[in-house]
């Protein structure tokens, strides 16, 4: 008996809930929707259409700063350019390719997807949906109706190589990769290639963790190259990285980060970071898109349309530069992003051979 | 009148749990400053709106009904099989190699696949039945552990053995099947595939055995009361592993389906990160164990994770918001289960470790 009325006291609270919650919704929904009218109404003015434009992702955004990069551009263009933008995540693969399809089946404009983990959802829905337009960021797909994003990597692989070259005392460095794959080859080969640039008589080790999202064994991996005389580690293991920070910290020596300015976590240790724009390019393929001057095949960014980097180098930071990298190494630095840029240094892209 | 009265107690429990964990997902919705209706208004759209996603709700809910109809199976002889999730990830990489190395044609691979993943989740299931019939070990802890070298194990052959290294590949997956293997679409341009009629046939399937057959008469015995199953007759450690494999069949059979009609490849994690295994338990619980009930059940969860997909598309509200509105229904229904927990082990003899 007591246990019903338990039970009914609860029924009733819940309703209790929903009825207030339902009421204040259709007040803020009123005001919503009249928002919307008035920006319908701004735009009528052009007489033309808002453009609706979808970043599908294939994981959650949370700590990558990859993603979290990529949408910030994302919003950022949506608002400059008056298009309505919308970015979806996703929780697992399935889940993802429902996702693509629902923008298809939602009549956004252009959708825009990234990384090689949306490879085989777009090559399945693109040739399914002739008439859309996709865009895919950090990997090429060859189909009609699908731009393709890449990064020059190995160009600011070439940059942070050299600048080790030019930094290490010991004349060892090291780098701690994620997987031994093609795609990763555009920073080890960039890498190399900058090293022996600056520094031919410089050694490479180079280890892999096998894994894009483990930073235990990317430390073990770190460990085991400043024991082996390195004092500068190139991290290149996504996640791993954290493990590679950790180890240059306990050792008292030096890192580098990925993707965004990584050097404001340790300024000590963390003394470089390899940039790569995702905000730039999402931000320029939206632009391209509203402009008109969007176009399908593939495009590649480096250092020269800024897509990719080196903190110091080519943008500043708000950390402080570390005397183990020295302005001095800056400025010869800065002369050689600008050779890259000029087409006087020549980097190979592994990728393309 | 007297089932009617049945059917709506039996339709109680679930109804409250929904309720209540509709209501903690409210407060959840308040907290990130989301309109609860609007939300939910998104929610059932993005699952129900229209036929577009209907279709992609049966095709979330398809792995989860077949998990589910296993797991049921398994309850009701008595025997706590958790492994759905080692089964399922097991059954789906046994699909994809045969599909990828036996010759013939192409329906005929895409059957050998569906067989070859009922086989496998049913031998690693039966196998866990075996250790508890022939060591005694606790089926519950088992089948557990079994799971985590099932998953580790099908990863590295995806990451090493199988793995496809064509692309950019970067990804811990095997190679795209055959197109003349792949299971057919329903409909052109959506999610869901034929598993879904693999799905419901089960359901009929496994609800006309238990209710119509004397197997199924004697599964049920066997979990209602082990000791007077055993007066009357029925041999407890045949019987386990019988239904123990056919409960892994279903699992294996739910990662085939996912195989040859969504992925098209074994690919690491995309079975596992949806925690299509869980939501299947999760069904059966819900339903007790009742076929219908559960693939009923495993529709809903999959209306809620289709509808949370469908009000973080449309709202400001995040996608973890549905997850916890998931997590609550969770807790609610498992209040329920630890009651039964409690009961049967109250009733436990000393022939069945039937928890």
């Amino acid at each position: 008996m007591k246990k019903q009325m338990a039970l009914l006291l609860v029924l009733i609270l819940a309703v209790g809930v929903i009825a207030a919650c339902g009421a204040k919704s259709t007040n803020s929904g009123n005001a919503n929707s009249g928002k919307n009218e008035s920006s319908q109404n701004e735009n009528g003015g052009n007489d033309k259409p808002k453009q609706r434009i979808a970043l599908v992702l294939p994981e959650a955004i949370g700590v990558n700063p990859f993603f979290a990069l990529m949408d910030e551009g994302f919003k950022r263009a949506g608002e400059e350019f008056g298009v309505e933008v919308k970015t979806i995540e996703s929780t697992d693969p399935a889940a993802f390719e429902q996702n693509l399809r629902t923008t298809v089946a939602e009549n956004y404009d252009l959708i825009i997807t990234a990384t090689f983990q949306a490879e085989d959802a777009l090559n399945k829905i693109a040739p399914e949906n002739p008439d859309k337009s996709f865009a895919i960021i950090d990997t090429v797909i060859d189909q009609p109706n699908v731009r393709s994003v890449v990064f020059r990597e190995h160009e600011a692989a070439f940059l942070l190589g050299a600048a080790a070259g030019l930094s290490t005392k010991t004349n060892k460095v090291g780098a701690v990769v994620a997987m031994d794959v093609p795609l990763l080859s555009k920073y080890t080969s960039g890498f190399e290639q900058g090293l022996k640039h600056t520094n031919p008589d410089a050694e490479l080790l180079i280890n892999y963790v096998g894994s894009f999202t483990d930073s235990a064994k990317g430390k073990e991996m770190a460990l085991l190259q400043y024991d082996k005389g390195v004092d500068f580690i190139a991290g290149m293991a996504a996640v791993g990285d954290l493990g590679v920070f950790e180890a240059a910290k306990e050792r008292g020596l030096y890192a580098s980060g990925q993707d965004v300015d990584r050097t404001e976590l340790d300024p000590e240790h963390i003394v470089l970071s390899q940039l790569k724009g995702t905000d730039a390019v999402a931000y320029e393929t939206v632009k391209a898109f509203v402009e008109g001057t969007f176009q399908f095949g593939s495009a590649d960014y480096g250092l020269k349309e800024d897509g990719v980097g080196l903190t110091f180098v080519t943008r500043d930071s708000k950390s402080a530069l570390s005397p183990f990298v020295g302005q001095e190494n800056v400025d010869k630095l800065k002369a050689i992003a600008e050779e890259i840029k000029s087409g006087t240094i020549q980097v190979v892209n592994p990728l393309a051979q | 009148m007297f089932s009617l009265k049945n059917i709506a107690q039996s339709m109680l429990q679930p109804l409250l749990a929904i309720i209540a964990g509709l209501a903690v997902g409210a407060i959840a919705i308040l907290i990130v400053g989301g309109s609860v209706g609007e939300t939910y208004m998104e929610m059932w759209k993005g699952a129900f709106g229209s036929f577009y996603f209907l279709t992609n709700t049966l095709a979330r809910a398809t792995p989860i009904i077949l998990i589910g109809l296993g797991v049921a199976l398994a309850f009701r002889a008595g025997f706590f099989n958790m492994g759905s999730e080692g089964q399922l990830v097991l059954g789906a990489l046994a699909a994809a190699v045969t599909v990828i190395y036996l010759p013939g044609p192409g329906w005929l691979r895409m059957i050998a696949g569906l067989l070859a993943g009922i086989t496998a989740g049913g031998i690693w299931s039966a196998f866990a039945g075996w250790l508890d019939a022939r060591f005694r070990l606790n089926l519950l802890i088992v089948t557990l552990l079994l799971n985590y070298i099932a998953t580790l194990f099908t990863g590295y052959m995806a990451a090493y053995p199988l793995k496809d290294k064509t692309g950019s590949a970067a990804m811990a997956q095997t190679v795209m099947l055959d197109k003349a293997a792949w299971l057919p679409k329903l409909f052109q341009g959506m999610t869901l595939h034929a598993g879904f009629i693999l799905a419901v046939a089960g359901t009929l399937l496994l609800y006309l055995f238990m209710k119509h057959t004397v197997k199924g008469y004697e599964i049920s015995m066997l979990g209602g009361n082990p000791l007077f199953a055993g007066y009357g007759g029925v041999q407890r450690g045949k019987l386990m592993i019988a239904s123990m494999f056919a409960s892994g069949g279903f699992a294996g059979l739910a990662g085939a389906v996912e195989v040859l009609g969504t992925q098209y490849r074994f690919l690491d994690g995309a079975l596992t990160s949806p925690g299509y295994a869980w939501s299947g338990i999760m069904a059966t619980l819900l339903a007790g164990s009742n076929p219908l009930g559960t693939a009923l059940a495993a529709l809903l969860l999959a209306a809620l994770q289709t509808g949370g997909m469908g009000m973080e598309r449309n709202t400001d509200v995040p996608l973890e918001v549905s997850s916890i509105i998931q997590a609550a229904l969770i807790l609610f229904v498992s209040a329920k289960l630890t009651l039964s927990f409690i009961k049967r082990k109250k009733a436990r003899s000393k022939n069945g470790s039937a928890v």
